[in-house]
């Protein structure tokens, strides 16, 4: 579904992505982990074009999307949520929904896909009319989700969905990151809490200063505390006491 | 057509209502001042519509896309020259501009195709020159807004042939009255109201509070500011023919800074998000400024003689910008039409009501 060649990202001097390679196949759940500042959330912000890339080749389904606009990109089918529940926090749930349509002109099928939406987070459909910012943490992540959802993505590529959330919150992101897949999407997911984000995914990548370090199946980083220890700082004993 | 809008652009029957409630406040002002004015005060009343139809246009822009615009004038003037140079007098265009280049002293227009070339010519050139402008974001783009600005004002103060420069352009005919004014600026209300709520506008106030997330969302933000910058052209040079056919002499500093500063501060006060606040921020600083001009000619107060105080309306309109800049950045209206605050309070009343009703005897007691 998506492959990555060889991508870079500088901003002025400082390279924040050096010749990242990856792949997530269909159906997918691939997870990308690794510390603050390693260049996770630029590498997808140049995937989907937010950022001009500095070199190297993005294909979606064949397509090379390196050159192309975010909204054609997003048009194709790839959509990334970006960190922070970036909501729109003046405008209504209903008109966040509606931006998430940005680049679709079926009126009937937006308007049935915000019903799908409404069905699906029953939250949404109850704050219909009020604004955003009134919204707690986990409702605007849950809004920013079914926000992206609503141009039709095949692959969704989250950014921190678990970021500043309740451990509550995150098993429920999570629950649903899976209830997604099992709708047919692919996704990538960016993550800082790399237990939980291993735990959901099938493959991982971890990056650091901007460089790929690991790739390898989940199960098999999770397996060795080696790994573990080496590539994201943490061991099993670092982890005692949280959920999971 | 109405169902054809809503159907392209997205817009709901509350956006159409909206719209023509505000036109028809518009309508209101007018008729109350034509019924009830002298002479002086309907000359006040003129140029206040006149201001309107210029704060609307900077509300689609500005307040939709929430990055500052300090050149819109620039459309303004471009509008009143072309207008009022096409439709002038032969016989002025001899004494004022002999040496007109494109021929322009060897005939005169009707008024209206005048104003329909000005319109074009301003919107043509806000297309233009969006195309550059858009590209630029946050300050740069204000700053270049600026730049705009001092250009066109150097070239109307400079090729004397074609504007007589500095000098006032004189001997446009008066061709409006407060009736097509007002008619004009409720028509501009409408149009920024629709626009604000179709599609388009929604994508640009998202972007507006977040662009990067509206990019995300596959919003194309440049295409979408140019969008709203060439109808703000469209908006701003109608007002600039108006202007010309109203006063009937225009000079370069008509098209400067004073006009800059006075439509933004009726914008900043009513509030630069809705077309509400345009109409309220014009109406209440046309009141504060006249107040403020009554003042600066020494009146008797209650028996006593005030000082003369020259530069009071400017220092006026730098107050309000300041302090509504500083306390209430949204302005009076905030970010909801008149229309969308009094539905909301409604509902929040009859919920009370209901709440009321159905808890009764606990509440009383």
């Amino acid at each position: 579904m998506l492959v990555v060649d060889r991508l870079s990202v500088a901003y002025g001097s400082i390279k924040a992505v050096r010749e990242v390679s990856l792949r997530v196949e269909k159906g997918e759940i691939v997870a990308l982990l690794g510390p603050n500042g390693a260049g996770k959330t630029s590498l997808i912000s140049a995937i989907v074009g937010l950022v001009p890339s500095a070199g190297g080749k993005v294909e979606l389904d064949g397509t090379d999307i390196s050159r192309k606009r975010t909204e054609d990109i997003v048009r194709l089918g790839a959509t990334v949520t970006p960190e922070g529940r970036k909501i729109f926090g003046d405008l209504t749930v209903g008109q966040n929904l509606r931006l998430g349509a940005a680049v679709r002109r079926d009126r009937d099928g937006i308007a049935a896909d915000i019903e799908q939406m409404l069905t699906m987070f029953p939250i949404l459909r109850e704050r219909f009319a009020s604004r955003a910012q009134t919204l707690s943490g986990g409702e605007q992540q849950q809004l920013a989700i079914a926000r992206s959802m609503m141009s039709r993505p095949k692959l969704l590529m989250l950014d921190e969905p678990s970021l500043g959330l309740a451990p509550r919150l995150v098993e429920q992101i999570f629950g649903l990151i899976t209830e997604l897949r099992a709708k047919g999407l692919t996704l990538l997911v960016v993550e800082q809490n790399a237990y939980d984000a291993l735990a959901l995914a099938d493959r991982a990548y971890i990056m650091n200063s901007g460089r790929l370090q690991f790739s390898g199946r989940s199960e098999d980083l999770l397996a060795s505390d080696d790994l573990m220890e080496h590539y994201l700082g943490t061991g099993t004993g670092g982890h005692a006491g949280a959920p999971g | 057509m109405m169902a054809a809008l809503q159907m392209r652009f997205g817009l709901g029957r509350q956006s159409f209502v909206g719209g023509f409630i505000l036109a028809a406040l518009v309508i209101l002002i007018g008729l109350i001042v034509m019924a009830a004015a002298e002479k002086a005060q309907i000359r006040v009343a003129n140029v206040f519509f006149v201001n309107l139809i210029l704060v609307l246009g900077l509300q689609i822009t500005m307040g939709n896309s929430n990055v500052a615009n300090l050149g819109h004038i620039t459309f303004t003037g471009v509008g009143a020259y072309v207008a009022g140079i096409l439709v002038a007098p032969l016989a002025i265009k001899a004494t004022g501009i002999p040496n007109a280049p494109f021929g322009l002293n060897t005939f005169e227009l009707h008024f209206i195709p005048a104003a329909m070339i000005g319109v074009v010519i301003g919107t043509v050139l806000a297309f233009l020159t969006g195309l550059v402008l858009t590209r630029q974001t946050g300050i740069a783009y204000s700053i270049a807004t600026l730049a705009l600005l001092v250009i066109v004002h150097t070239v109307f103060t400079n090729w004397v042939d074609l504007t007589r420069g500095p000098i006032a352009f004189y001997g446009i005919p008066f061709k409006v009255n407060t009736v097509s004014l007002m008619l004009i600026a409720a028509a501009c209300a409408i149009v920024a109201r629709l626009f604000r709520d179709s599609r388009w506008g929604l994508q640009l106030r998202a972007s507006g509070e977040d662009v990067l997330a509206a990019e995300a969302s596959g919003v194309s933000v440049k295409r979408l500011r140019l969008v709203a910058w060439t109808l703000s052209g469209f908006v701003l040079s109608l007002g600039g023919v108006m202007y010309a056919y109203l006063v009937g002499t225009i000079s370069p500093k008509s098209f400067y800074f004073d006009a800059v500063f006075l439509t933004l501060a009726m914008l900043i006060l009513g509030g630069m998000r809705s077309a509400s606040g345009a109409v309220v921020g014009a109406v209440i600083v046309t009141l504060g400024t006249e107040l403020m001009r009554w003042l600066e000619g020494a009146p008797v107060i209650f028996g006593a003689k005030m000082p003369q105080i020259f530069g009071l309306t400017g220092f006026f309109l730098g107050v309000v910008i300041v302090l509504f800049m500083a306390l209430r950045p949204d302005g009076l209206v905030g970010d909801e039409e008149l229309d969308e605050m009094a539905k909301r309070l409604w509902r929040q009343r009859k919920a009370r009501a209901a709440a009321g009703e159905d808890t009764g005897p606990e509440t009383s007691s």
